[in-house]
Parts: structure tokens; sequence; C-alpha cells
């Protein structure tokens, strides 16, 4: 389950002055008393054999297209443990600042030429000294210039109301302000485009809702790992 | 042979590498079934055989960069033949590969330049020998599942044995050097298997043991008693010829770290004198990487 993230961003001043503090939690609190309760969205995506997907990133865009990002949305980290990315996918809020560190004991050299972001961590171990800020909606396609069967994905997204399916294809969207919402779902695999998964759910009408979509997945063909016999140790 | 078989254990496990460092170790076994041994044009001449191998390479890779690194590996290869147990040989060797990919990503161009050398230690001491070869390839991959290189290689064989047996010839049957060139594709139909094809030509000396005949002779510069077929009319020439062969070969991915494998491999020579021999190998093996 992704939080939101604008909750997490109110949450940051309540370690400035005591003063301040109170004033701001008395602010909230009436906020909160006065409110309507948030809504939530179950969303579930399996595939054509029922299966769960899991790895889908599932897209919640108010209608009125009215969002407030997060100013100062907090790091988010992609490892990079035995030659693989992982997670293998991430979604993230627009401006959300991302770590690559790596905990294999080689080096690898991480890059991306996706329109949404280019930018390349050269070659390294460790932890990068610097974080890429994903300033640009959209999906980013993760490669390791050494390991050429390493991929990752970045999802962008540009609505703070996003989450991302677990192993049981569910995965849960909280404390929505009741809003009308379209809604979409990607997942790298996925035969059909992101905007053909649109569904509308009218969170001021109920306070929960919930969405299913059944995805056709392409077959996974990743540049191959596995050793060949007799091409011994070649990269 | 022994004593190097120990040597070469020894040498590939001192290399093992720690869990996640950047080395490794691969392992292959395999079963291989070879059609005409001798490299012998006439029928009463070639020497069928079936052949289990085992490949234990250990290698390390130094990146300069993210686009370009070398590869530095130690090779040991042990054969053992079913009938002809003269052939069953122990080698040892090294190869040092240079790669530089030009640019970013997993579909740019790239080349790669290789030297490799090797000594064969065969239980019948006439194959013996010192092993150079030094490559180059070009190649880039076109997608996930497609890719291509062409290539050109020097080898040279420096044969141990000299022991003449025909005055004005010599007896370094295994003494060979060749030029080649090879193109290769993959296609990777599914994430699990890989289908590669093969071409290559190879110019220089080529080894075919038969009986006396007179285009043998005239063809030959050097002979020598092969004693590795049991056969006392089979002699060893070293003559030279243009071999054009094909390998296709099928791995299926077990896992990350291992495949099964099958490869075919069609060679045909031609040499001066209408000389002309045709072999086929096919192997099927076990392949697995550590960590
Ligand atoms: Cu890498």
């Amino acid at each position: 389950m992704k939080i939101d993230s604008m909750i997490a961003v109110r949450s940051t001043p309540w370690r400035t002055h005591p003063l301040k503090a109170t004033l701001m939690v008395a602010t909230s609190v009436l906020i909160m008393t006065t409110r309507v309760p948030a809504a939530e969205i179950t969303a579930t995506v399996t595939d054509d054999h029922g299966k769960p997907v899991a790895h889908a990133v599932v897209i919640a865009m108010p209608v009125d297209g009215n969002v407030r990002l997060p100013t100062n949305p907090p790091r988010e980290i992609v490892d990079q443990i035995q030659q693989e990315f992982t997670p293998k996918v991430k979604a993230i809020v627009v401006g959300t600042p991302v770590i690559f560190p790596n905990k294999d004991n080689i080096r690898h050299h991480v890059y991306s030429f996706s329109p949404a972001k280019r930018f390349e961590v050269p070659l390294y171990s460790g932890v990068p000294a610097q974080p890429v800020v994903f300033d640009k909606a959209g999906v980013v396609v993760l490669g390791c210039n050494i390991h050429d069967w390493m991929v990752g994905y970045v999802y962008v997204s540009e609505s703070p109301y996003f989450g991302k399916t677990g192993e049981d294809g569910t995965v849960v969207i909280g404390d929505l302000p009741p809003r009308a919402y379209a809604l979409r779902v990607w997942h790298p695999q996925s035969e059909v485009a992101e905007e053909t998964t649109k569904k509308t759910v009218d969170l001021a009408k109920v306070k929960q809702a919930e969405v299913a979509w059944t995805l056709t997945l392409k077959p996974e063909i990743k540049v191959r790992r596995a050793p060949v016999a007799g091409h011994g140790g070649l990269y | 042979m022994r004593r190097l078989f120990t040597l070469a254990f020894a040498l590939v496990t001192s290399i093992t590498p720690p869990a996640h460092a950047d080395g490794w170790v691969d392992v292959d076994a395999s079963f291989i079934d070879y059609n005409n041994l001798t490299h012998a044009q006439n029928a009463e001449d070639r020497r069928p055989d079936r052949a289990l191998a085992l490949n234990l390479s250990g290698g390390h890779y130094i990146a300069f960069s993210g686009r370009d690194g070398i590869s530095l590996t130690l090779d040991t290869r042990a054969e053992v033949y079913r009938r002809y147990s003269g052939l069953d040989f122990l080698s040892v060797g090294g190869t040092a590969t240079y790669k530089r990919k030009f640019g970013l990503g997993a579909n740019v161009p790239w080349i790669l330049a290789s030297v490799s050398v090797a000594h064969d230690e065969y239980r019948a001491n006439l194959r013996d020998s010192d092993r150079l070869r030094i490559g180059s390839e070009f190649g880039r991959r076109f997608s996930e599942s497609f890719d291509g290189a062409i290539g050109v290689a020097l080898d040279r064989r420096y044969g141990k044995s000299d022991i003449a047996d025909l005055p004005g010839y010599s007896g370094r049957v295994f003494d060979l050097q060749g030029q080649s060139a090879h193109a290769r594709v993959g296609y990777a139909p599914s994430e699990r298997l890989l289908l590669t094809a093969l071409l290559a030509v190879r110019r220089g000396d080529v080894e075919s043991t038969a009986q006396q005949n007179y285009p043998i002779l005239l063809a030959s510069d050097a002979i020598a008693d092969d004693p590795a077929f049991r056969d006392p009319n089979l002699y060893a020439y070293r003559l030279p010829a243009t071999t054009y062969s094909g390998t296709l070969s099928a791995s299926w991915a077990l896992s990350d770290r291992s495949s099964i494998n099958f490869s075919y491999v069609d060679s045909r020579a031609r040499a001066g004198y209408d000389l002309a021999y045709n072999d086929r190998a096919l192997t099927l093996s076990i392949a697995h990487r550590y960590p």
C-alpha cells in the first residue's frame, strides 16, 4: 500500500518550533474533524488465466485534474542486489529523488534514456552521493551498462494517489479525498497502453470502491543471463 | 597428465571468487559424438567415437569504465574418448578479452579483442602442443532477442612432436597455423531458449589421418606415424586447406545460472589434389556458473 504522500509532507513541519508545531497540530485536528472522511480504492489485477499480477501500478487521478503535489517528497530507494534491480518496479510521485544503492560487491553503471528521465550513474559501488530526481511523469526504464540483462522500471506518477500490486495482485489506495477519480493501470508487460485501461469511480458517493482489471501480459524477454556452454565467461 | 590435472584444478579453484565478487567459475560437462576424428576423406580411414568432456573455467572481470573492461579467464578442458584413448587430453590455458561498447545500452555496437594461450597434453604424445589464438569480434544486439557478430582470428598450434618418417617431410604434423573469419547470429524466441547459428571459413594447415595414398603425399608437407587409432596403416598428414564450417546450437536456460545445450557442427575441408573431408560433431552439455 502506498501512503498518501501529502500526509507525509504535512508531518514534516512538526519537527519545527514547539509553538508553531502546536498551532499546526491544532489546525490539523481541525481539518481532520471538519473534513469528510477519506475514501479508499481496492484494485485487483489478474492476467488472462486469472492469476494475480504483481508489480502493476494503479494510478488514481482526480477527474477535475486538481491535485496538490508534495513539494518535497521523501527519498526512495531502488537497490541492486545480485545483479538485478530490486524492486523491479518502483512507483513514485513526480519530483521524488531516488537513490540507487549498489548492494553487490561489483560495480554497476545505471542509466536510462527514457524521455521521462535521461540519466547515468557512472560505474560505482556502494551508495551514490547524489540521488536522481524524477521530475517528469512517465515510465523510466532502467538498465546497467555492464550487465545487459538488468532491467528495472520507475513509474513516475503525475498524481500523488497511486499504488503497486503485491504478489496477490491487489493494492489498496487509501486516504483519498472524496472526489471522482479516473483510474489507470500500468504493467511493464501489458499488451495494452495505459490510457486504454481507464475506469472512473466517484468517491464522493461511496467511501470504498473496488476495481478490477484483467491484463494480457506479453512474455518477458530479457537479455539472457544464463551461461551458454563453450562461451566460458564472456560478458 | 595427472600432475597437469592437479595443477589445473588448483589454478581454477584458487581464483574462485567470494560470493558476489566480479568473478565467476563456469563448469560444463559434455557428451560429444564425432563422426570423423581422423578427418579422413575415404570411408575406410574414418574413425568415429564418442567422448566426455569437462570444462572448468574461472574468470574475473575488470571494468575500466561503464563502457569497457577486460575479462581474464583460466580455462581447463579434459576430454576422454570411449574407444581411442590416445586422444584423451587435458588442456590448460588462459584468455584475456578486452571488450568495448560504443555507447550506453544493451543495443549498442561493441568490439572485442582476445588472446588465448593453452597447453594441450594428450595420452598419445603426437598431438601435444601449445596453442595461441588472437581474435577480434564486432557485434551488436538488435533487440532483447536478436544479436549478431562478425569476427576474425589467427590461430597457431605449436606441435611438440617431430619424428620424421619420410625423407623430405617434416614430422611436425600438429604444427599448424591458420586465419579465419566468422559470422554469428543469436535469436531468443523465449526467455529460456537461445538459438545460435555460426558460419566460419578458415584458411590454413589442417591435419588428416589416413592410409598412405598418392594425392595426400603430394598435398602434405609433414607426415608422422599416428598411434592414436591403434592402426599401423594410419599416418597423420599436415596439408593446407580451406575449411567451411557451420554450427547450430540451442541453449535452454534451466535458471539464471545453468543451461542445457545442444550443438551441431559440420565442417568441410577442401585441399589441393581433390582432397576433401567432412566431419561433424554433436554435443550435448550442461553448463553451470558459480556464484
Ligand atoms: Cu550492473
